[in-house]
């Protein structure tokens, strides 16, 4: 599965880049910049769905705990952690172009950065404890609560006036209509990168789960030839 | 704990069924198919090496841990806090309280009768009532694992269980502790005991069990083996048995 | 019900018994509060042109208070594992939060009305929000940090890092709450809708919160 992921994956990534700068137009307004927003709002709806993997693996892991769905979460952590820190660059090069600041205290903005010290917290707590349950079970629950703080993000959208443009609403598309078609397939590729990641990373804490096992198997062996050799 | 009957306490039933169980903490089967029958009166050794599983199948029993595979049926009227007393590694005491505060605090929780005279009675069947009013900070260790025994048989449970209760007690301790496990016995309570002293768990028994790596290799009433060899080397011994079958 | 009242004020008994012996919680987070309140008024920021300025300090003092008071909260209770035991027989999840719930809630509204009081008398602040409305909103601010918190500290004292990272673990997850407060203060006409946000955020952690317990705690 992971090479036609992978094929897959670069032919989207290929076709992004031509698209981001050989078909779609240069906004008006902005200049060139604004072609950071094609990588700015996939990266964004890349770590909400890695996110939301996260929650799900680690809602999942409580109900039913298994290594599999564990080794999701954490690479699904690993991933959300990446797209966010990307999504807040991008975002702060983006507002250091149109608002002239790099950092403005939008709730948008202020929930992301909540959301990205939360993953970020994950990493610490994830590698503060020893591997096995206690590890999983903790990161579990963080992994739970730390997505309560999701909602909000999209709550604080509708509750507090947000300087954040609205670039797509549910009434109408006010972009260009090559511009959309290059968000779309921007959203594409990225999504998959998301999910190739997610996936890469998988099979190598799989990996590295079954390499301590086969020491630990080792060790094993040698403890009852060291008992015959009494 | 998943999957627990109640029925009432019958002579001819056993106090604690346990069949299949198994554990597993984190990715590791830290138990691995362990079936037995406790009965009334009766006092089961459990041997076996570091990170055999002994303290797991305590905190099993105990209700610390739900098996991931199998049921402990519990032969009593209420799997109430009651019925089961657990001296465990650590002393499951407030260290900033005293004695007596603490065990206050855990007769209150048990819903125990009377629970003055049943303190002061255990202080001095325990050798401790000169420690009533000590903070438990500042007791020996051994002193301590002598107040986590009070806490444990507090309210006269049918079920004790006892992990490496004799280590840290000094020859007094061991002695109450080997009076108190007999009282037990007459009084037609069940005991699960784990310890590192061989002879010390061998004379107490009436039922043994070896664990290794998690596994029960050897099971059943005391006298049905060969205690002297138990005693030199109980894996050994246990590990022939189960090649002679 | 008789019975869960009763070992919630066995619970509640020791818990403060404990405090009273040791003061461990409150002279320290009472000392760190008032420290931030020094600090702020030495600063000279001019606060008579805000008019929720004492809000925004309330909670940055409860933050800092609230750390202090849920790192030593469980102690106590992971120390030579009495949790484990408690949870094994006579005390559920259920009770066990309950009843640290009215420990650290008490002390942190004590420590809210000490911090209201030295805004007004110390500092010369005017509040101008209705009592009433200002105390249900901190009650249900608190209720949710409270029950956020305490799994949090839970987690930090199983983790390496304990107490040290407590306000990491805390401060990002409760950021959203303070900050409903803090707009349930600043416009009063909203804060009917906000308190209903908060109360359902409160019903969310409060519910999942013995059930995750029992999963940090044990197994």
């Amino acid at each position: 599965m992971t090479l036609p992921l992978i094929i897959l994956d670069f032919v989207l990534m290929t076709a992004a880049f031509v698209m981001i700068f050989f078909y779609a137009p240069i906004d008006a307004v902005m200049g060139p910049t604004q072609k950071i927003f094609y990588i700015h709002l996939p990266g964004a709806l890349a770590s909400f769905f890695s996110t939301f993997i996260l929650f799900l693996a680690s809602l999942k892991y409580l109900v039913k705990p298994s290594p599999q769905v564990d080794r999701l979460a954490w690479a699904a952590a690993d991933t959300a952690w990446l797209f966010c820190t990307l999504t807040l660059i991008t975002g702060m090069l983006w507002a250091r172009q149109a608002w002239m600041v790099w950092w403005t205290w939008d709730p948008r903005l202020t929930s992301f950065l909540v959301l990205w010290c939360v993953l970020s917290l994950y990493h610490v707590l994830r590698r503060s404890l020893p591997p096995g349950s206690l590890q999983s079970r903790l990161a579990a629950v963080f992994g739970l609560i730390g997505f309560l703080d999701v909602p909000l993000v999209f709550l604080c959208i509708y509750w507090w006036q947000s300087l954040h443009p609205a670039v797509i609403t549910s009434r109408e598309i006010r972009i260009d209509i090559s511009m959309f078609h290059t968000l779309i397939i921007a959203v594409l590729a990225v999504l998959g990168l998301a999910i190739l990641l997610i996936h890469l990373r998988v099979k190598l804490l799989t990996m590295e789960s079954r390499l301590s096992e086969l020491i630990r198997i080792a060790g094993d062996t040698q403890d009852l030839s060291d008992g015959r050799k009494k | 704990m998943n999957e627990t009957t109640y029925s009432d306490i019958d002579g001819g039933k056993p106090w604690v069924q346990v069949k299949n169980v198994s554990v597993q903490l984190g990715f590791r089967h830290v138990l691995r198919d362990i079936s037995f029958d406790l009965f009334a009166g009766r006092i089961l050794t459990i041997l076996g090496p570091n990170a055999a599983g002994k303290t797991t199948l305590l905190r099993t029993l105990a209700g610390a841990i739900a098996p991931d595979q199998g049921h402990i049926y519990y032969n009593t009227r209420d799997f109430a806090p009651s019925t089961i007393g657990w001296v465990g590694h650590q002393s499951f005491l407030y260290d900033e309280l005293t004695v007596k505060e603490n065990l206050r605090f855990w007769a209150d929780l048990q819903n125990v009768k009377n629970p003055a005279r049943r303190i002061e009675e255990l202080l001095v069947q325990m050798g401790l009532r000169l420690f009533a009013d000590e903070r438990i900070d500042i007791l020996s260790f051994g002193m301590a694992r002598r107040v986590s025994i009070c806490r444990a048989i507090l309210s006269n449970p049918g079920i004790l269980l006892l992990d490496e209760a004799f280590s840290g007690l000094d020859q007094t301790g061991v002695g109450f502790l080997l009076k108190l496990i007999h009282t037990y016995k007459n009084s037609n309570a069940a005991v699960v005991l784990t310890c590192h002293q061989v002879p010390l768990g061998l004379g107490v028994a009436t039922d043994l069990m070896v664990l290794y790596k998690g596994k029960s290799i050897l099971s059943g009433p005391a006298d049905r083996f060969d205690l002297q060899a138990i005693g030199k080397d109980y894996l050994s011994y246990a590990q022939s048995q189960a090649g002679g079958k | 019900m008789f019975r869960f009242l009763r070992n919630i004020y066995t619970l509640l008994a020791k818990d403060w018994r404990s405090e009273i012996r040791s003061l461990q919680i409150l002279p320290p987070a009472i000392v760190l509060a008032l420290a931030a309140i020094v600090l702020f008024y030495f600063s000279k920021i001019d606060f008579s042109h805000s008019p929720t300025a004492w809000a925004a300090i309330l909670w940055i003092v409860s933050l800092l208070a609230l750390v202090v008071i849920l790192d030593r909260a469980l102690v106590t209770d992971t120390r030579n594992a009495v949790l484990e035991a408690l949870l094994a027989a006579p005390v559920t999840p259920n009770q066990f939060l309950f009843a640290k719930l009215l420990f650290t809630g008490s002390m942190l509204m004590g420590l809210q009305v000490i911090v209201l009081l030295s805004l007004t008398q110390m500092m010369n602040l005017t509040i101008s929000s209705p009592m009433g409305s200002i105390f249900l909103t901190l009650t249900l601010t608190d209720l949710g940090l409270i029950a956020m918190g305490l799994l949090c500290s839970l987690i930090a004292q199983f983790s390496r890092h304990r107490g040290a990272f407590l306000a990491g673990f805390l401060w990002p997850v409760a950021l959203p709450l303070v900050l409903l407060a803090m707009m349930a203060i600043d416009d009063p006409a909203r804060s009917e809708n906000i308190w209903l946000i908060l109360a359902g955020f409160d019903i969310v952690l409060l519910g999942i919160s013995p059930g995750l317990l029992k999963v940090i705690a044990g197994k």
